[in-house]
């Protein structure tokens, strides 16, 4: 009996004892994660964390072109789908909008990316990098988040043009780590440019790369904090600003054909900040909507687009190359419909064509226009010729260089629409001029399509997105 | 590890305190007596009749009567017969023959049942357990044991979400204690803790119907926290413990193979508008909305013999399916060693054509017995599924465009199915899509027919083992010490593939495939050790015992897109490009079990349960639960004795306990970051942010309640009344999108739900003639869920946000646009607009493309509202937890015949009907006859669905689902009823060698009583998430109606 016993207790304390626990058989951790100690104690951890926060950025920036081609009077869209921006056409985008809470987030989702980056390469010691690349990397973020900004603020507030003070978007200057910070106040678009404006300054942009002959376009650089800027400036109305920014890009030049940004390797000369397309990226690419494959979403206005003047539809614009024309197509009204597509975008299987969002074409436009305004006409035209006679080449209907006045400002807005048709900056250019959004109809008076005013700065349930439902429930410093 | 030795130390203290010997008796003198029925007066055979507190016994014989050597008088004389309850007299004189009267255990009280760690007599439990044993099973054949379960237990609520081939129901047990964390009870099989949780990536995989429900013997529900406390942090949402065959008892070897044959068939499918219908309601959209009369958008077209083209897609796509099932299994055992072998085979095609169910199962469960020390044990179990389905878009969205149900209905039905040479029909601008006919608006829908049937699909093959030796030592009489290791171990192979057919949605993409593997394997080991004891009157039960635990889970996926060769089109093929992802998930548990039970000759009975559990995912890593309960059998009390008449048993119950929820995310307290690439180089993002310091979930029972026995044992009446607070609720807490958290929420113990109600369970052996019985059981349950605390409203579902989770509501309320019908005069919706003082304002919803799209106006069509469309907010609409539920079941046997009826209802929720809603829209999508129908038309109408107008969506409710699409969801369904026959096959020669064979019938889900006006009112669009969105029937595949025939043969 007693042995009995001893044999049952060390038979259960054998048992116990062996399957006894230590503390690391509960310590399990991610096997395919890290954590942010570990990113910020070695250089390439900290680079990769740079390259997340453009990566954030990027959905943003892909969304910002498609979104201001869809507000575009360049475009239509036939899709009726509110997930392929039909109420961004129709500029009725209201809080419970499917399109609305997306892109507000992942602009947000850059921002606070950018800003936990910035505040840890501030407040770490002993980090394993330069102080060269801590400072690049710190302006670095500042751009990102500056460049969601302003990306947000095109369409969540009325214009700076209209009014300085129309309330904006929810501004968060710091990181947020965690719980508690619900409660953001509405900034006005005035003060997220003097915002955006104090982040760039002539220090911080003299942190980031220069232009060297092996320049990256798909890092913050320079020239691309200076574009930002000059867009900021132009807004503002202070074109002389604008101008020095814009003088202070140098060592771009434009490639010979618009073409040429769009096939590999996909950027040229021309380029100072893109939006690159790897396997990993491309999934998210505008090619979606302007491509005919894509499911007929975006199509060209083909009424009262730009292409319908013809001085930009001329057989000898090399950008005409672009549309392409089908002659089965057939509109939503029932006429044939031709020149549908506008196909800077053609790769459709592979998507890997990169997203341009400043090129050296937008500098030498932005400095026309600005030039015009302080009425510097004769290198208005001088500068818009630059951009036009790269793709017209010859037979042009238009002598740029004896333009002034009204027809000089209506050449260079012009310009503008054609160079970047596709490429979203039509949209935010109507915006920040505080212009009415135009669209066609589909009837005629005499010759010409009848139009309707569908957005006007003074109204901004059209003119301007609501914020996302989700947004004003949680954050209780909106009122709606 | 300090604290972890006392622990040592105590548990071995325990163990000292309880060994005792047990002192052995001379005997002296001899009783003679008769067993005999209590009723029917029969002597009864083989029963055991033992003196108590000695090993001295005797069996009854042929006539009844037995011989039993005492040692002195008085004494106390136990006698037990399987199928009777135990019989205790005290006999103070020899001198005459006794008589024990055997009362009859029609309603098995004195059955054994499982609870965690071991087994206990129903007539002993302090706990609120129900049970379901194999005969109550037999009239209903599902593939997953957890289906069978519907309406059979009291308190345990199981609804059929839908009928994709491998769904599983969901099982919400005293209602739901979680709000983010999973609901589902925790199985165990056989002693060890499996997977339940859908692992497969592409398919409805239930890893319940791994388990073979021929091979069940019994399965118990542990209910309340006394019951479910030993599983400590996974028993809040119930335990479910299932016990395989044995062959013990089984002194003959048997074998049984059983065969039956299945015909499905969706039930309650709407009408589909036929091809002029639609075209004629499209156009008067068009027109109402001041379309061109000479422009009118849709028409018909004909085919080659000048014959209307009218496509019915639903009956296309819908088919009865038959269902084939073969159970073959060996059994027996002699006084060393049992086994049972079996082995079954089930090949079920889905009510759509696209979908097919295989599974082959086998199990061997052996016991082997060394000497009367050791006793070696084995369960072993193999089980290969195949589940595949063309539809990839299962739960519910509002514009769902892979859904067969959803795409059967909106396909148009003026356009062919397939083209003259065969291929499919699809649109020339986009040939994903489907053609348009002689419309002039483009479809955005696929041809539903190059989905199902041109060679799409999503198939998931599951390898899955469950096995666990064991062996148990009894060192000492009354001392069992036993260990345990299981193993569960399921590989899936998930398959998708998308080929570049014409109509099928992804033609342009050139193909797509998708093939990837997970693995989860859980390792668990007890120990425990387990000492009884009885002294005097006295009874005495410790147990104590480790258990460790530990998962991975490993996946990966291949995805290849653009088939180099489009011809070449398989998942294996050359692609142009190809991605891929992994992951990797490793959790750990250990616990410390203990539990104490007592009791006072059966009249006063204690148990108090404590377990610690240590968990990997939490960062507040440990957690103590515990239960205890009380009962007291009032009926053996002296004072009872004039109720004894008609009660013949009655015990008072009652339990607190608090356990709690591990189904937390795999590292839910860690925040990380996620590697990817950026332009090619290595980018790091943040996957959320986590709680550093994340705890248990808690819920607290208290559970009071009586069980009473009447009439001689043929009523038993069980009442629990019960209430449970589940605190510290894992919540992801809202961040707003402008904080930049990724996901917007953070995941922190905040919520906390209450659920309380009543059980109320009887069981009743109505008739009881030898040759006619009649057993029914009804089981009722009310049950109330209530948020009490939460940190934000939870608004669920993205993209149609129907269902809100808020304080003082029950979890998952509708959530919609609050309308007061159609407006007889103008056909119009009418929208309530909320004043600041709570009243409403009545405005119509008038939706005018191109002129302005949707808006509000007067009552009097015309006047444009001085609201605008965001004054018209959604609001709190309903319950959709069902409040009460519960089955009535009967079995009769009428000479060799038996015969089953299963009704089970369900009741007190709304249902939100968005395939109504879906179904009746202005754009270029059909919908149900009905629709066309009782559509408004003219002023006057009465009507549901509102004046169609061209692209129109809001005024029908698909966009901003409105409250006109509430509908009761209460229901009584004729679950199942059955009848089969045994021949007499003791008349057989014996020559034959057959022991028994019976044959059968069974149908399922016969009728419905509802007003419900969708498919079905159970249904789930969203079971996958089912305690936050509830009551949202929207694009899912209906119930089905069954019927099999069957056969059932033992040599």
């Amino acid at each position: 009996m007693r042995k009995n016993i001893y044999t049952s207790l060390a038979s259960i304390a054998l048992a116990i004892a062996s399957t006894s626990c230590g503390d690391d058989f509960l310590d399990k951790n991610p096997p395919l994660s890290v954590t942010e100690d570990d990113l910020y104690t070695t250089e390439s951890g900290i680079e990769g964390v740079y390259n997340g926060v453009l990566s954030r950025f990027r959905s943003l920036g892909v969304d910002a072109v498609i979104i201001a081609d869809n507000r575009s009077d360049d475009f239509v869209n036939y899709g009726m789908n509110t997930y392929y921006y039909s109420e961004v056409y129709n500029m009725n985008v209201g809080a419970a909008s499917v399109v609305n809470p997306g892109y507000f987030q992942s602009g947000y989702l850059a921002v606070n990316a950018a800003n936990i980056l910035k505040e840890n390469l501030e407040n770490r010691s002993n980090l394993p990098i330069s102080d060269e690349v801590r400072n690049e990397y710190i302006a670095g973020a500042l751009f990102i988040r500056d460049f969601a900004w302003y990306y947000l603020a095109q369409v969540y507030s009325q214009p700076y043009a209209y009014d300085p003070n129309s309330l904006a978007i929810p501004i968060h200057t710091e990181a947020v780590n965690g719980p508690g910070y619900n409660n953001a106040e509405l900034w006005t678009i005035g003060e997220i440019y003097d915002q955006i404006l104090s982040d760039l300054s002539d220090e911080n942009i003299a942190a980031l790369p220069a232009y060297t002959s092996k320049f990256d376009p798909t890092r913050p650089s320079q020239a691309a904090a200076l574009m930002l800027r000059q867009r900021i400036h132009m807004a503002k109305l202070d074109w002389n600003s604008a101008i020095a920014d814009g003088e202070s890009i140098s060592g771009f030049t434009l490639s010979n054909s618009v073409a040429d940004m769009f096939d590999a390797p996909y950027h040229t000369n021309e380029n100072i900040f893109s939006l690159p397309s790897t396997n990993t990226e491309r999934g998210h690419n505008p090619i979606f909507y302007f491509n005919h494959e894509g499911g007929y979403i975006d199509t060209l206005n083909t009424r009262t687009g730009i292409l319908t003047n013809p001085a930009y539809h001329l057989a000898s614009d090399s950008r005409t190359a672009f549309i392409r024309q089908d002659p089965n197509s057939i509109g939503i009204d029932g006429q044939p419909n031709k020149d549908v597509w506008y196909e800077k975008y053609d790769e459709y299987s592979v998507r890997l064509e990169w997203t341009h969002l400043f090129r050296y074409a937008e500098t030498l436009l932005n400095l026309a226009e600005s030039y015009y305004n302080v009425g510097n006409e004769s290198k208005a035209a001088e500068l818009l010729n630059i951009v036009r006679s790269r793709s017209v080449t010859s037979d042009d209907i238009i002598d740029v260089l004896s333009l002034t006045g009204d027809e000089l400002r209506e050449a260079i807005y012009n310009e503008r629409r054609a160079e970047f048709l596709g490429e979203g900056l039509r949209g935010y250019d109507i915006s920040r001029r505080a212009d009415d959004y135009v669209y066609p109809l589909s009837t005629k008076t005499g010759d010409a399509w009848n139009t309707k005013v569908v957005a006007t700065p003074s109204d901004r349930s059209t003119y301007a997105w609501a914020l996302p439902e989700y947004e004003l429930q949680v954050n209780k410093l909106i009122n709606n | 590890m300090n604290q972890k030795l006392t622990q040592i130390k105590i548990a071995s203290l325990w163990v000292l305190l309880f060994f005792y010997g047990i002192n052995i008796y001379a005997q002296s003198t001899t009783l003679q007596g008769t067993v005999v029925d209590s009723r029917t007066g029969d002597p009864l055979i083989g029963a055991t009749i033992i003196v108590e507190g000695t090993t001295q016994g005797a069996l009854s014989d042929l006539d009844g009567n037995f011989k039993i050597s005492v040692a002195s008088l008085p004494v106390s004389i136990n006698t037990n017969l399987v199928g009777y309850l135990t019989n205790t007299i005290v006999v103070y004189d020899d001198s005459e023959p006794i008589e024990i009267q055997l009362t009859e255990d029609l309603l098995k009280l004195s059955e054994v049942v499982v609870v965690g760690y071991g087994t206990q007599k129903r007539s002993n439990l302090t706990a609120s357990l129900a049970s379901v044993s194999a005969d109550k099973l037999q009239g209903i054949s599902k593939n997953s044991v957890d289906n069978m379960l519907e309406g059979l237990a009291a308190g345990v609520m199981v609804s059929t979400p839908g009928s994709q081939v491998g769904q599983a129901p969901i099982i919400n047990i005293r209602g739901v204690a979680s709000i983010s964390s999973s609901s589902q009870p925790l199985y165990v099989v056989d002693g060890i803790p499996v997977n339940n949780s859908d692992i497969a990536s592409n398919t409805d995989y239930n890893p319940i119907a791994d388990i073979n429900p021929a091979d069940i013997k019994s399965i118990d529900v542990l209910k309340d926290a006394a019951a479910t406390a030993l599983y400590g942090s996974r028993a809040a949402a119930g335990v479910i413990l299932i016990t395989t065959n044995s062959g013990a008892g089984q002194t003959k070897s048997k074998i049984t193979y059983d065969y039956n044959f299945g015909l499905s068939k969706a039930i309650n499918l709407f009408e589909p508008m036929n091809a002029e219908q639609y075209t004629d309601i499209k156009n008067e959209g068009w027109l109402n909305n001041g379309g061109d009369p000479n422009k009118l958008p849709y028409a018909t077209m004909t085919d080659k013999n000048g014959k209307i083209v009218n496509t019915n897609w639903v009956d296309l796509i819908f088919r009865t399916g038959a269902t084939h099932n073969h159970n073959l299994n060996f059994q027996g055992s002699n006084d060393k060693f049992t086994y049972y072998v079996s082995t079954g085979l089930t090949k079920q095609e889905g009510i759509t054509i696209d979908a097919s169910y295989d599974r082959f199962t086998f199990r061997a469960n052996t016991t082997y017995e060394v000497n009367k020390y050791i006793n070696l044990g084995f369960n072993s179990s193999y089980a290969w599924s195949k589940i595949r389905t063309s539809d990839s878009s299962r739960g519910g969205s509002l514009s769902s465009i892979g859904g067969l149900t959803r795409l059967a209905y909106v396909d148009l039905p003026n356009v062919p199915a397939y083209n003259e040479d065969g291929s499919f029909y699809a649109s020339e601008v986009s040939p994903g899509n489907l053609g348009k006919g002689n419309n002039s608006v483009e479809v955005f829908y696929y041809n539903v027919l190059a989905v199902a049937k041109g060679g799409h699909y999503n198939e998931s093959k599951t390898n899955r083992i469950l096995a666990s030796p064991f062996a148990e030592i009894k060192p000492l009489k009354g001392l069992t010490l036993k260990t345990q290791y299981g193993i569960d171990w399921t590989i899936v192979q998930n398959e998708s593939f998308s080929p570049p057919v014409k109509g099928s949605g992804t033609y342009s993409n050139g193909g797509s495939s998708s093939v990837g593997t997970t693995s989860l394997k859980t390792w668990t080991w007890t120990n425990t050790a387990d000492y009884k004891l009885t002294i005097e009157k006295n009874n005495i039960n410790v147990l104590l015992g480790v258990e460790a635990s530990e998962s991975e889970r490993h996946g990966w996926t291949r995805t290849g897109t653009q088939l180099s060769d489009a011809d070449i089109a398989y998942v294996e093929a050359n692609y142009i490009t190809y991605g891929g992802s992994g992951n990797i998930s490793e959790s750990s548990l250990f616990s410390y079990i203990s539990r104490l039970t007592y009791d006072y000759d059966g009249k006063y009975l204690f148990t108090a349960n404590w377990r610690r559990d240590g968990l990997s995912k939490l960062g507040k890593k440990w957690g103590n639960f515990w239960g205890l309960s009380a009962a007291w059998r009032i009926s053996d009390e002296n004072f009872f004795k004039p109720l004894r008449s008609f009660i013949d048993d009655f015990k008072v119950k009652a339990s607190y306990g608090i356990v709690g929820n591990a189904n937390v995310g795999w590292y839910a307290s860690k925040t990380t970051y996620g590697t990817s690439t950026f332009n090619g180089q290595t980018s790091y993002n943040s996957s959320g942010v986590n709680d550093p310091n994340l705890g248990w979930e808690q819920t607290g029972t208290t559970d009071v309640g009586f069980t009473a026995a009447l009439f001689k044992h043929r009523l038993s009446v069980d009442v629990d009344f019960f209430k449970s607070t589940s605190k510290d609720l894992i919540l992801d807490s809202s961040q707003a999108y402008s904080t930049g958290i990724v996901g917007a929420s953070i995941s922190t113990n905040l919520g906390k739900v209450e659920n309380k109600g009543i059980e109320i369970g009887l069981n009743a052996a109505i008739i009881n003639k030898k040759r006619f019985k009649w057993n029914s059981t009804f089981n009722i349950s009310f049950v109330k869920n209530k948020v009490i605390e939460l940190d934000d409203d939870i608004v669920s579902l993205s993209s149609i946000k129907a269902n809100i989770t808020t304080e003082g509501y029950s979890m998952g309320q509708l959530y919609v646009y609050p309308t007061a019908g159609v407006d007889p005069q103008t056909g119009r919706r009418i929208a309530k607009i909320k004043q600041a003082d709570g009243s409403y304002v009545n405005q119509l919803l008038i939706y005018k493309n191109g002129n302005g799209g949707i808006g509000l106006y007067d009552m009097d069509g015309e006047t444009k509202s001085v609201y605008s469309l965001s004054d018209w907010k959604p609001e709190i609409a309903g319950n959709t937890k069902p409040t009460v539920y519960g089955g009535w079941n009967n079995t009769f046997k009428f000479y060799g015949f038996d015969a089953a009826l299963n009704f089970h209802f369900s009741g007190g929720n709304k249902v939100l009907n968005a395939m109504k809603a879906t179904l009746s829209d202005g754009r270029m999508w059909s919908g149900t006859e009905n629709y066309y129908k009782k559509v408004w038309r003219k002023p006057g109408d009465k009507s549901d669905f509102a004046k169609t107008s061209y692209n129109d969506s809001y005024s029908n409710g698909t966009t901003n689902l409105n409250s006109d699409l509430i509908e009761n969801g209460t229901f009584v369904r004729l679950q199942s009823a059955s009848l089969g026959y045994t021949f007499d096959t003791k008349k057989w020669p014996s020559a034959l060698g057959i022991s028994s064979l019976r044959v059968y019938a069974q149908a399922h889900n016969i009728f419905t009583i509802t007003s419900y006006s969708g498919f079905d009112p159970e249904i789930n669009s969203h079971a996958e998430s089912s305690n936050l969105n509830t009551g949202i029937d929207l694009n899912t595949t209906p119930l089905s109606r069954t019927f099999t025939i069957g056969a059932t043969l033992s040599l």
